[in-house]
């Protein structure tokens, strides 16, 4: 359960087909969107959605299996489209319908390093760029 | 001609800007029709270093998520790994945490005020309004032992005290401030130039400043009255304020809102002293945080939330934080369309940027 | 040559750069300019434009997207040069060298001439570490009048 710094917020459980529908409720409710969270295990992601009207906010859960598609709530609220591409970004989440997209390079540039799963986070540049080489070579043989 | 048009790299090394970012301007003539965003020049990647840190060493990289509200990142942390772990902080230490703040909000403020001066021209100004903030920043020198980077805040209270007499020095100090921003305000609000370039311009309506997740200043300068200390973290629950509302939307009704706010902001501090009980400054931490928490505060440019997640090890499994100029951005980019090529800088200002804080 | 020469190191203008620093070290360059603590004293203009300068000062850490700015800006500077890397992060990485996306060290791209420590560090030491600065400036002016002589 997530709090903030009064009480709980109101979750509602959903699905990814769903997402969209539900988004497109709260906002019809007038509330705005604050934020996206992503926690990720071991072959899923749980994304979080934070929602708020006044003081209060509004939770929608849901879990993807890693690989899939997710729909964009950007088209509903614009400001998701920066969360939703730094997930893009640091997860290797794909969102579908996002209206700009980064293509995953809203932080990393082009030629360089990719961000390293989070059980290898904490590692510095030179590392990663040794993972990365590795993983490409794994590529080339697998 | 009608159809010509040039696309100009603002950034990301600016004069104006003392931050890397870039906007890629589409230009028609003289107005901007697009403006597209490249940020990423100083992503560092922090938030995973909750792997290799524990929570009580994080705080200090919090802390430096960004330099200007350094005070409100650390305790916005404490603040959720205190829910976390249902840890009730002493009266004394939410009073310090509200002082400090503030100090941090004023200094923030002024900053901003002389960047927007120099962003102007109006060299003398700037000098003038830092020179002000100088005498902030002496305080926090005083309080803290340390100029920007304060590091008075740990899970479970504070790790300083502040003496009477200083207390009482802090008292002084907002009055001499209060005198010399008057001053100030006057020549500002009132001055023709700055009149011409800041009103009717960058507006935001108020439903599209909601429905944008626009925060703090920008947010209230558009009638929106939403200000996340009134959900009373820390001390904001035993002190009297309001918060400061403009609705025009505009330009000037930014620079307005950061003006009163700053009188405000002195207010608080003044009330803070003659309100703050005597007794512990900070509580023993047994145990690792556990758990899901979201904790919303305001800082100088806005609301920041904190999404943390404990295992029950002493690292957490993720923090995230959501800055308020990763909110402003999307609004700052509604803005842009329409006005002219000389007015980018200003309204980039108007929403008082902080990209350090955006990228983490 | 020589006039010219010795008049760029009486009075030096800095460009200021900043590769991901937390701003902390930002504002504190910035406040070096401002009264109290006044660098125009020394004769140092703070300006815009790279092609101007003769000091680079350097705040922040470095990442894979700044380091071909920094790089930039360092080769628009016209010789000779100094670079002075301010903070922690700008010396080593500071807290952040165990991040992902940071390169530890200004020093890993662009030569630099002077470190000044501190997190932030502050405008005393920051103005210590140009008039450190202008010594080695100085220095480098004369070798290139040497040159110029020699030739
Ligand atoms: S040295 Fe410290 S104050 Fe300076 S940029 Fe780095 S973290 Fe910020």
């Amino acid at each position: 359960m997530l709090h903030n710094q009064t009480k709980e917020t109101n979750e509602v459980q959903t699905t990814a087909d769903k997402l969209f529908a539900e988004t497109q409720k709260l906002a019809d409710n007038g509330y705005r969107f604050i934020i996206a969270d992503v926690f990720e295990a071991e072959d899923n992601f749980e994304l979080i959605y934070q929602f708020g009207k006044d003081y209060d906010a509004t939770t929608l859960r849901l879990t993807v299996p890693k690989g899939a598609e997710i729909p964009s709530i950007s088209p509903i609220f614009f400001n998701a489209l920066l969360i939703e591409n730094e997930n893009q970004d640091l997860y290797g989440l794909k969102y579908k319908g996002l209206v700009v997209d980064f293509g995953g390079r809203l932080y990393m540039s082009q030629d360089e390093v990719e961000a390293p799963p989070q059980s290898m986070a904490g590692m510095n540049v030179s590392l990663v760029k040794k993972w990365n080489k590795k993983a490409d070579t794994a590529k080339k043989e697998g | 001609m009608g159809d010509r048009r040039t696309v100009i790299p603002f950034g990301p090394q600016h004069p104006v800007l003392p931050e890397p970012i870039q906007l890629k301007l589409v230009l028609e003539d003289e107005k901007v029709v697009e403006a597209l965003p490249q940020i990423g020049y100083i992503h560092r990647g922090l938030e995973r270093l909750v792997k290799v840190r524990d929570f009580n060493q994080m705080v200090f990289v919090a802390e430096r998520i960004c330099g200007i509200c350094s005070f409100q990142h650390a305790m916005s942390y404490c603040l959720s790994i205190e829910r976390l772990m249902n840890i009730e902080v002493p009266e004394r230490a939410d009073y310090l945490r509200v002082i400090w703040s503030e100090l941090h909000r004023v200094h923030s403020h002024l900053l901003w005020l002389g960047l927007m001066a120099d962003a102007f021209g109006f060299e003398a100004m700037f000098m003038e309004t830092w020179k002000i903030r100088e005498a902030v920043v002496d305080m926090m020198e005083a309080t803290a032992g340390s100029r920007v980077i304060i590091s008075t805040c740990q899970v479970g209270g504070v790790r300083r005290d502040i003496a009477p007499e200083l207390l009482q020095q802090i008292v002084k100090l907002a009055d001499d401030v209060q005198r010399r921003v008057k001053a100030i305000e006057h020549s500002v609000l009132n001055d023709y130039t700055i009149k011409k370039r800041t009103v009717d311009k960058g507006v935001i309506s108020k439903e599209q400043a909601w429905k944008l997740g626009a925060a703090g200043p920008v947010l209230r300068a558009s009638g929106v009255k939403w200000d996340a200390r009134m959900i009373g973290y820390a001390g904001y629950k035993y002190l009297n304020f309001e918060p400061v509302v403009e609705t025009a939307g505009d330009c000037y009704a930014r620079t307005k809102v950061r003006f009163r706010e700053m009188f405000v902001a002195l207010d608080l501090l003044r009330q803070a002293v003659a309100k703050i009980p005597a007794g512990e400054i900070n509580v023993k931490v047994k145990g690792n945080p556990e758990g899901e928490a979201f904790i919303q505060v305001e800082q100088p440019r806005g609301e920041v939330t904190y999404t943390v997640k404990g295992n029950g090890t002493k690292n957490l499994e993720k923090m995230h934080v959501r800055t308020p100029t990763f909110a402003n951005i999307p609004a700052f980019l509604t803005m842009l369309p329409g006005c002219e090529l000389a007015d980018v800088p200003v309204l980039a200002l108007t929403i008082d940027p902080c990209i350090s804080c955006t990228e983490r | 040559m020589g006039l010219i020469n010795n008049s760029r190191a009486k009075s030096p203008w800095v460009v200021h750069f900043d590769c991901g620093s937390c701003n902390g070290c930002d504002i504190e360059v910035l406040a070096c300019l401002t009264p109290l603590y006044d660098i125009e004293r020394f004769g140092i203009l703070n300006i815009g434009n790279p092609k101007h300068a003769d000091v680079l000062l350097v705040t922040g850490t470095v990442n894979p997207r700044n380091e071909r700015v920094l790089r930039n800006v360092y080769e628009q500077i016209p010789e000779p040069k100094v670079v002075v890397a301010i903070g922690a992060c700008a010396c080593t990485g500071g807290v952040f060298a165990d991040c992902y996306n940071v390169i530890q060290g200004v020093d890993k791209i662009i030569p630099v001439d002077v470190y000044v420590p501190g997190c932030a560090a502050r405008p005393e030491a920051i103005i210590d570490g140009v008039v450190l600065g202008l010594q080695k400036f100085q220095e480098k002016v004369e070798k290139m009048n040497k040159k110029a002589v020699g030739n």
